[in-house]
């Protein structure tokens, strides 16, 4: 196993930003934007964004830099506000009737929660902690014989999981499951951030892609 | 219209100035976009920022997007990429040691990298290779890619020498290049 970076592993860093440009100079130039290429294809999920930011967006731009075309923008512009005028009147209507059904099933339609994992070595010290967080929530995997905690803060961590291999943690909510990781077990647990933590009702592990064990969240 | 002449197009009307077509490129690729800023960050609110930093960027210096070296997409996400691990680093120098990967809003259905998105052919080439890889390969991109980590962090994260890590990503990488080559060869 050689350490010896060539003009590959250099462009292969670069495009991953694995290294800063200083790191990696030397990288070859075509390389780089081929790997770049690769990575542009790599699975992720697109979000749709809030309708409100195009506007947001667009305003930002136009601060640095105004149009020098702004006829064409400005009709287009027009027409399309016209048009988000009445999609926006129908948009109300219909979700009216979402909030009137998720009312009914008692669900706010909130945010789908995000997190990511913050662990360097979690110690059973920080798992009490986390255990005695007024307002926290816990649940026991099922079948894995694994244990998870969210603080209201949104301080989480899912521990005495058994087997070091890479998994990821679901966060089910309302609007769906998102993944945290994959990342090792350190010390046979896993400590995470949620960004809203009571959107999450139950807690999967997953590993590659597979769910292997779930929890339900009960307050403390 | 191709995506090559659309990227064209729109390269040549943002150099003029063109509002109209940085409305056309944030609705193309503005989901793919905040897709990977909220898969590196893990927080929608700082993502909206990074994808709004790439817009406006590629307004304020149409410049460092050519057509002739590579797709806008591409160029966006790698900006985004960019933008987003910078951001994470300075986050988290501020706070504990970050020795993992993922940040990944997505269904678990989506999670495989098959199944996920099937928007271009060569995205399912790259995906399908990607999903076929050795899991310690896979798992070291992932790592470095999505977690914004270095090459050290992902080695002292999996306890493996920095040089297997090295050797897992590359490997890995090299074979998604070929694939998307071969499938971009092949494409009439």
């Amino acid at each position: 196993m050689t350490e010896r970076r060539d003009a590959e592993d250099l462009a292969i860093e670069r495009a991953l930003d694995a290294a800063s440009a200083a790191e990696t100079q030397g990288a070859d130039a075509q390389a780089v934007e081929d790997y770049r290429d690769v990575l542009a294809h790599m699975p992720v999920p697109e979000v749709t964004p809030r309708a409100e930011l195009e506007d947001r967006v667009i305003a930002a731009a136009l601060q640095r830099r105004p149009a020098a075309v702004p006829s064409l923008a400005g009709r287009r512009t027009r027409r399309y506000r016209q048009f988000r005028v009445a999609a926006l009147a129908a948009a109300t209507v219909a979700a009216a009737i979402v909030v009137g059904v998720m009312v009914d099933n008692g669900n706010s339609g909130s945010p789908v929660p995000h997190g990511h994992v913050t662990l360097a070595a979690l110690q059973h010290s920080d798992i009490d902690a986390l255990l005695r967080s007024p307002g926290a929530r816990r649940g026991g995997f099922v079948p894995a014989p694994a244990r998870v905690v969210i603080a209201p803060d949104g301080n989480a961590a899912v521990y005495d999981i058994k087997g070091v291999d890479a998994v990821s943690v679901g966060l089910v909510s309302a609007g769906g499951t998102t993944l945290v990781g994959p990342a090792r077990p350190d010390g046979g647990a896993i400590a995470f951030v949620v960004d809203h933590p009571e959107r999450v009702t139950a807690v999967t592990i997953v590993r590659n892609g597979v769910e292997i064990a779930r929890a339900g969240l009960k307050s403390a | 219209m191709s995506e090559l002449s659309a990227d064209r197009d729109w390269s040549q009307r943002l150099h003029a100035g063109d509002e109209s077509a940085l409305r056309e490129a944030y609705r193309a690729h503005a989901s793919a976009v905040l897709g990977l800023a909220v898969r590196v960050l893990g927080n929608a609110t700082i993502a909206e920022d990074v994808m709004q930093d790439v817009f406006v960027r590629l307004w304020e210096k149409p410049d460092g997007f050519d057509p002739e070296r590579g797709r806008l997409r591409s160029y966006l996400l790698a900006m985004t990429h960019s933008r987003a691990v910078e951001r994470l680093r300075a986050e988290e120098s501020q706070r504990r040691r970050l020795v993992d990967a993922g940040r990944q809003p997505a269904t678990v259905a989506d999670s495989d990298p098959v199944n996920a998105i099937a928007a271009h052919d060569a995205g399912i080439a790259v995906r399908r290779v990607l999903a076929d890889l050795p899991e310690d390969q896979r798992t070291a991109i992932e790592m470095a890619y999505f977690g914004g980590l270095s090459y050290r962090d992902v080695a002292v994260a999996l306890e493996e020498p920095e040089g297997t890590v090295r050797y897992r990503i590359r490997s890995g990488m090299q074979k998604m290049r070929a694939a998307l080559q071969a499938e971009q060869v092949s494409r009439p």
